[in-house]
């Protein structure tokens, strides 16, 4: 694996019917980064990465990993690429298990149980409630196993929308916790946020998103002390 | 003699209409639930099987051929529908359930072309008497409900136990994360829609020797497929499976002492009464399978 390998967005356009969602987004991660993407709703945050994902087609735009060019590449084989998602609102399979939900990895066949193991060790709750369907877990149950399924397919770049919505403070820690912790196992993280304090605790660099475009760029220390920028685009007032 | 032959008669009739109605509707269930599409030329995939059958027995001779011919052939017309018709219309339901209909009407003319306004018969693979002590029974009606159960057991533990199976779940519960987690979407409905229609036509090729294959069978079986799975709940095999056998039975005890008309009568009333009260149908929480 190379030292500098990165998931790189260039010149990226999409489009709903007419309406011009994302405007020339480029951005880079690296592994073992943490980059946030803040702003507010409707910015395009979720649109970026589900054109990332594959889920979204853009207009024009090309987006690469490790120098490929994955822009055409159907969605559902993106993963063997090194790619994956914990989609915003979790997005579960409701009514599969614990175990299924983690079972639809490819990588995760009867008898190669090792993937499976190792998100167990991560989340020993999970493996308590491994027969539960996935519907029945509580809120902060759900967001681990969201984040579990993500790991399943062994990623090398993970896209994390919103992984602390919803979730009590106790809860938000851990969620942010885990995601330093994948980052010093080596995964290059594009989160989106809503929660600016999020976006300080584990980022490494920051994105502000505003009507489709890239605002700013900036890193969590800067931004913090910036009053102006939190204002103008997050509507922070300090 | 009392009452107790006719009712009997009547339960077993009813039990048998109510397995291979069951086998039906099962694929209506699974395109619904998987791909929320409504294949209104979902009866005349059952129609087909059932003039294959003829049309195997007659020539080849074999009623067993004609049980697994049928349901590949059938599935290969179908895989062929989705590929192209479908496909091009991206699976939009509007869209779907006028080319559906657009492809009853075809593959009905088609067969009246061919196969003639005839209804024809086909002879049982097999004779023989089950005796119940104060009356015979159809060996071969035994036999339908038998063979029916062990193709719904199998689509069960297809949809339950397999790889295959989870796709399938995971796609109609939700198709675009399905996708990022690797799952072929469009392959998942390739083999759903053409499982659905060979389903189908399996439940043909049975009710075969009972009913006479004829070109305009498919529309009754239709009807009663969606009576079904909306008494049952779309999506559900065990809410199907209980749909089946309350209207199965319905049909074939009230068929006994009155006109079988009345019996449609009350499984539409069966079916308006299921909407009231549940809108989603007995088995039915909307997304399950």
């Amino acid at each position: 694996m190379s030292e500098f390998s990165s998931l790189t967005v260039s010149g990226l356009n999409c489009y709903y019917g007419k309406a011009h969602i994302l405007k020339d987004i480029s951005l880079t991660v690296s592994r073992s980064e943490v980059l946030c993407i803040l702003g507010r709703n409707g910015a395009g945050k979720t649109t970026t990465l589900k054109a990332i994902m594959g889920l979204v087609r853009p207009r024009s735009g090309v987006i690469s990993l490790d120098g490929v060019d994955l822009t055409r590449v159907p969605a559902h084989k993106l993963f063997s690429y090194g790619l994956s998602y914990v989609p915003q609102g979790r997005r579960l399979f409701p009514d599969l298990t614990v175990e299924e939900n983690l079972r639809i990895s490819p990588l995760v066949r009867r008898g190669n149980q090792e993937v499976i193991r190792e998100v167990w060790e991560i989340f020993p709750v999970l493996k308590e409630r491994m027969r539960q369907k996935a519907g029945t877990l509580s809120g902060g149950e759900q967001q681990m196993l969201a984040i579990a399924r993500a790991l399943c397919m062994k990623p090398k770049f993970l896209l994390m929308d919103e992984p602390t919505e919803g979730l009590m403070p106790l809860l938000v820690s851990r969620v942010l916790e885990s995601i330093g912790s994948l980052k010093a196992r080596g995964l290059g993280i594009l989160l989106v946020e809503q929660r600016i304090d999020a976006a300080f605790k584990v980022a490494d660099r920051v994105l502000i998103m505003e009507n489709g475009r890239i605002a700013h760029e900036t890193t969590p220390q800067q931004l913090y002390a910036n009053a102006e920028v939190l204002l103008k685009y997050l509507g922070i007032k300090r | 003699m009392g009452i107790e032959v006719p009712i009997t008669l009547g339960i077993l009739d009813g039990v048998v209409v109510a397995m291979v109605a069951a086998l039906t509707a099962l694929g209506l269930s699974l395109v619904f639930g998987i791909m929320r599409i409504v294949n209104v030329s979902h009866g005349e995939f059952y129609m087909l099987g059932a003039i294959i059958a003829w049309f195997v027995v007659t020539y080849l001779g074999s009623f067993l051929l004609a049980l697994v011919l049928a349901p590949l052939a059938v599935g290969g017309l179908a895989t062929a529908v989705e590929r192209t018709i479908l496909k091009k219309i991206r699976y939009d339901p509007e869209s779907t359930i006028v080319a559906t209909i657009g492809l009853l009407y075809a593959i009905q003319q088609v067969v009246l072309a061919t196969f003639g306004p005839y209804a024809r018969e086909v002879s049982p693979p097999f004779y023989f008497r089950v005796d119940l002590g104060f009356f015979g029974y159809s060996g071969y009606k035994v036999g339908v409900a038998v063979i029916s159960a062990i193709l719904i057991a199998a689509v069960y533990l297809l949809i339950y136990k397999t790889r295959l199976g989870l796709f399938m779940r995971a796609t109609q519960q939700d198709t675009e994360i399905a996708q990022a987690f690797g799952v072929p979407v469009r392959k998942v409905y390739t083999v759903s829609f053409a499982l659905g229609a060979a389903l189908a036509a399996a439940a043909g090729v049975l009710i075969v020797p009972i009913q006479q294959a004829y070109y305009l069978m498919g529309l009754d079986a239709l009807l009663l497929s969606f009576i079904i799975v909306i008494v049952g709940g779309l999506g559900s095999i065990k809410g199907t499976l209980v749909a089946a056998l309350i209207v199965g039975l319905l049909d074939g005890v009230v068929s006994v002492f009155f006109s079988p008309t009345l019996s449609r009568i009350l499984s539409s009333l069966l079916v308006a009464g299921v909407i009231l009260v549940r809108p989603r149908g007995l088995f039915g929480s909307g997304k399950t399978m």
